[in-house]
């Protein structure tokens, strides 16, 4: 088995990404042990009772805002806390597990807080408590991380006529920047539908590894694929056969879903939870529609939206639930982002399923 | 006599094996203390009354799918009641390495603590919640 570092963790305090001022980090669950024993037991037995969580984090110091910025640095953001609840917070404690990852989350209230920790001479710490103030610790997996654009289903191929040998690529890359991304590859007819046959995407995944992907295509329609790809160096079809006079066409690029992950079936008894921490943008006037998305099958065909966050012009968190049941098993996050002037926004998103307190 | 260096423990915690994530672990044995001085006495007497039971190992933390961490956090959070196997030894039971069993559940555990650079530990206190303590050699 694994041991982990905390080398990579990642601590979200409303819509701010404070890991690079964060140098410990210690969330705490309990439940209060109940006598339970009876006349028959020889041995003191133990119920458990109310759960209860503490998250606490020390790092170093800082006031002010970021450069350039209206971002909230640890000193503004953990004083402005004590005068709100229901903050959303979130402990990822290894961002390199990536999409699917687990994060753990509160709604929570600052309880304590410690700034200018230190004595002369030293870099000045912090410190501070938060105990949730609204529902339950949820432990949740990741659905989205990193910086998102707008979607280009024409990234990596421009509309072209399909072909039986391998497509000259427009673009082998994302922008620069963004995180890696589900391929989708649109078809349209052209007089007479061609034998479609699969795309065969061959690239590298966010660590650099060599992925490929079979994309069955969809006639007149946009399939989407279920790896994650940083860049794409080759686009081929197998078993494509020309339908009429002229061959269909075919674009290839990314939509705004994410990456499915198999969260599992939500019961009556039970709620879907999702939390979005938008910590970045970029652009003119940028916006963020974000959505958590359900389904049966990794491939997603028919897609539900089950939870809509409200829409994001800047820094912004959001906890959202939704009452069970749901069968779909599987589950993705769908980003969608405009403006003008190359919008961008970074962003994780994670979701969570959680038995409602009988 | 020979004497037991503790090398390869043995932790199953709900028919799954840990034993290679354990980095300290106790198993505490205990009985109330009950006062029994009486009339006749000229010193403060003592019998033992209900056992009690304390395991709070300290674990490497491991957040792989289905790994301690999701183990650990679907127990607590339903207060659901796990097996707890415990040997000295991953070698077989028998007189000279005895496991001992029982049943609890999760009273409190931290999912992440920790300093930047350290390896990410956790130490579940388990309570026993059915049942008692009992000792196999086979």
């Amino acid at each position: 088995m694994p041991k982990w570092q905390l080398k990579d963790a990642r601590v979200y305090i409303g819509p701010y990404d404070f890991s690079g001022q964060h140098n410990r980090i210690a969330l705490d669950l309990a439940r209060a042990p109940l006598a339970a024993e009876t006349f028959v037991d020889d041995t003191e037995i133990k119920d458990t009772g109310l759960a209860s969580a503490k998250l606490s984090g020390s790092g170093f110091w800082e006031a002010g805002a970021e450069s350039g910025s209206t971002a909230k640095k640890i000193d503004d953001a953990l004083f402005a806390n004590f005068t709100v609840k229901d903050v959303p917070v979130t402990v990822v404690p290894s961002i390199g597990q990536g999409i699917g990852g687990v994060a753990y989350s509160i709604q929570a209230a600052t309880v304590a807080y410690k700034p200018l920790i230190g004595p002369h001479g030293q870099l000045i710490g912090f410190s501070y408590e938060m105990a949730p103030s609204r529902s339950r610790v949820i432990r949740g997996r990741l659905l989205a991380l990193g910086q998102w654009g707008a979607a280009d289903d024409a990234r990596f191929l421009a509309l072209v006529a399909m072909q039986a040998t391998a497509y000259a690529l427009t673009s082998q890359t994302l922008p620069s920047g963004e995180s890696a991304r589900c391929i989708s590859a649109t078809h349209a007819t052209v007089a007479v539908t061609d034998t479609l046959g699969n795309l065969v995407i061959d690239g590298t995944d966010v660590s650099g590894a060599v992925i490929q992907e079979t994309l069955a295509l969809v006639s007149d329609g946009t399939a989407y694929g279920v790896k994650e790809f940083k860049a794409v160096t080759g686009l081929r079809t197998a078993g494509w056969v020309q339908g009429g006079a002229t061959a269909d066409t075919l674009k290839v690029g990314y939509g705004p879903q994410g990456v499915p992950t198999q969260l599992g079936a939500v019961s009556a008894t039970e709620k879907l939870y999702g939390v979005i921490h938008a910590y970045a943008f970029s652009g003119t006037t940028p916006t963020l529609d974000a959505k958590i998305q359900s389904d049966v099958a990794a491939a997603f065909p028919s897609a539900v939206d089950k939870i809509t966050f409200t829409q994001k012009s800047g820094f912004a968190s959001e906890w959202a639930e939704l009452a069970g049941p749901n069968t779909d098993d599987w589950v993705r996050a769908s980003l969608t982002v405009a403006g003008t002037a190359t919008p961008k926004f970074s962003a994780i998103v994670l979701a969570a399923i959680a038995a409602i307190p009988q | 006599m020979p004497k037991f260096q503790l090398v390869a423990p043995f932790l199953e915690i709900a028919a799954v094996a840990y034993s290679t994530l354990i980095k300290d672990a106790d198993l505490a044995l205990a009985r109330a203390v009950l006062d029994a001085a009486a009339g006749g006495d000229d010193t403060e007497v003592k019998d033992t009354g209900l056992k009690q039971v304390g395991f709070s190992p300290t674990l490497y933390q491991d957040y792989t799918d289905n790994g301690l961490d999701e183990i650990l956090f679907a127990a607590y959070d339903a207060k659901t009641e796990l097996a707890i196997k415990f040997r000295y030894s991953t070698a077989a039971i028998g007189a000279a390495n005895p496991e001992y069993r029982f049943s609890a559940k999760v009273s409190g555990f931290s999912p992440i603590s920790g300093q930047h650079g350290q390896f990410i530990m956790t130490k579940p206190n388990f309570v026993i919640s059915s049942g008692s303590v009992t000792r196999a050699v086979a």
